[in-house]
């Protein structure tokens, strides 16, 4: 469904064990893959080793692919579990890094957002987005940067609709408070 | 302030794109660690022991059980210390460099570090191994997922939750668990370094 010729004979050729086809599924969707995997993480390489991971499990999980969701849809869900499993496992250096996290804020107030050039922009809302609870940051980066609705996001996350627009309402909340600051500058 | 001012907001912080090289690299990289996996999975259904290997094995082993059991017992003594000595050097260089040891190498020219250009080495246990052949021994404190050269050949270290060790190099395979499995001429052994650090 939405899939082009070339990307099913990719997947045909990768289900049969053809890892030159997988190579290039891979670097037909490298990009948004990595791009997801950095907005859920922060960090650059946690990032690229989540991406590897996505692939992997994407390539072992291929028989269950049947093509009734986009090819792209599917690895992104296998993607967001990986992340999400990924936290998980990492919650200890997580509460550690929020904590500090949280110092750092307190010690910088909202002047750090609100006198900052471009970069530090970026990384004002990459610490704003890193803030939100694991499932609200998923919600926010499918239906924001990946430009989802909310019906595609629930299927990607395994959640019904209404579970996603709450997570998306309460991840906004929270995103324009602390990005007032940032989004007043803008004005 | 509104939904789209928040929105546009958010779309203008880029994700920070990577060097072609690496976008050039990233699917050979993914598809070696594929096939490097399958040939893991395929050793491991070879190695699979039938029925009368495992009686043969489990006669031998009560005979030399006895026999490595008197052995150990005196070398263990050597090789709690050089854990120790290990464990210590470990302790002192993480407290440094957090975050970036690959490797810590041991061998007849003392200690050396192996350390990454940035403080991005995943966390994971430390492991311990011990490698000797024709030309001496090696000791190591690396981790899962890092490169260490074994008798001249390049091998990656994986370690699963069990804590199961495996060596996978381009002439090398070998997988532990437990000390005293030979690859080829080298007795190798392997062991999670601990936490009571």
């Amino acid at each position: 469904m939405g899939d082009s010729g070339d990307e099913l004979e990719w997947i045909r050729r990768s289900r049969e064990g053809d890892s030159e086809a997988f190579g290039k599924l891979v670097a037909s969707h490298q990009r948004m893959i990595h791009a997801l995997t950095f907005r859920m993480t922060g960090s650059l390489a946690d990032s690229a080793d989540l991406a590897q991971e996505a692939f992997v499990q994407a390539y072992r999980r291929l028989g269950s692919f049947r093509g009734e969701a986009r090819f792209s849809s599917w690895l992104y869900q296998i993607a967001v579990n990986a992340c999400l499993n990924w936290r998980k496992s990492n919650a200890r250096r997580q509460r550690a890094f929020r904590d500090w996290a949280e110092q750092e804020r307190a010690l910088h107030s909202d002047s750090h957002c609100a006198n900052s050039g471009n970069d530090e922009r970026t990384r004002c809302v990459q610490d704003a987005l890193i803030r939100l609870p694991d499932k609200q940051r998923a919600a926010i980066v499918l239906t924001v940067y990946e430009e989802m609705n909310h019906a595609e996001a629930a299927r990607v996350l395994g959640c019904s609709e209404t579970t996603v627009s709450w997570r998306v309402f309460a991840a906004r909340r929270k995103l324009k408070r602390w990005l007032k600051p940032a989004l007043q500058q803008d004005e | 302030m509104n939904d789209f001012e928040l929105e546009r907001l958010l779309k203008s912080a880029r994700a920070p794109d990577r060097t072609d090289d690496y976008w050039e690299r990233f699917p050979r990289h993914v598809t070696s660690g594929l096939r490097r996996a399958a040939a893991v999975e395929r050793s491991d259904g070879r190695g699979f022991p039938r029925l009368a290997c495992w009686m043969a094995a489990a006669a031998a082993c009560l005979i030399v059980g006895f026999a490595v059991g008197l052995w150990r017992g005196r070398s263990s003594g050597e090789a709690a210390a050089r854990l120790a000595v290990a464990r210590r050097f470990y302790r002192e260089i993480e407290a440094l460099f957090p975050n970036q040891i690959q490797a810590i190498v041991f061998d007849q020219r003392g200690a050396r570090l192996i350390l990454a250009e940035n403080p991005d080495v995943p966390d994971s246990p430390p492991l311990y191994l011990r490698v000797c052949g024709p030309r001496g021994c090696q000791s190591f404190v690396t981790f899962s997922g890092q490169k260490i050269r074994v008798n001249g050949d390049e091998c990656e270290v994986l370690a699963d939750v069990s804590g199961n060790v495996m060596l996978v190099g381009s002439k090398l395979f070998w997988t532990g668990p437990g000390p005293g499995l030979a690859a080829g001429r080298l007795r190798i052994e392997a062991q999670a370094l601990g936490y009571a650090l």
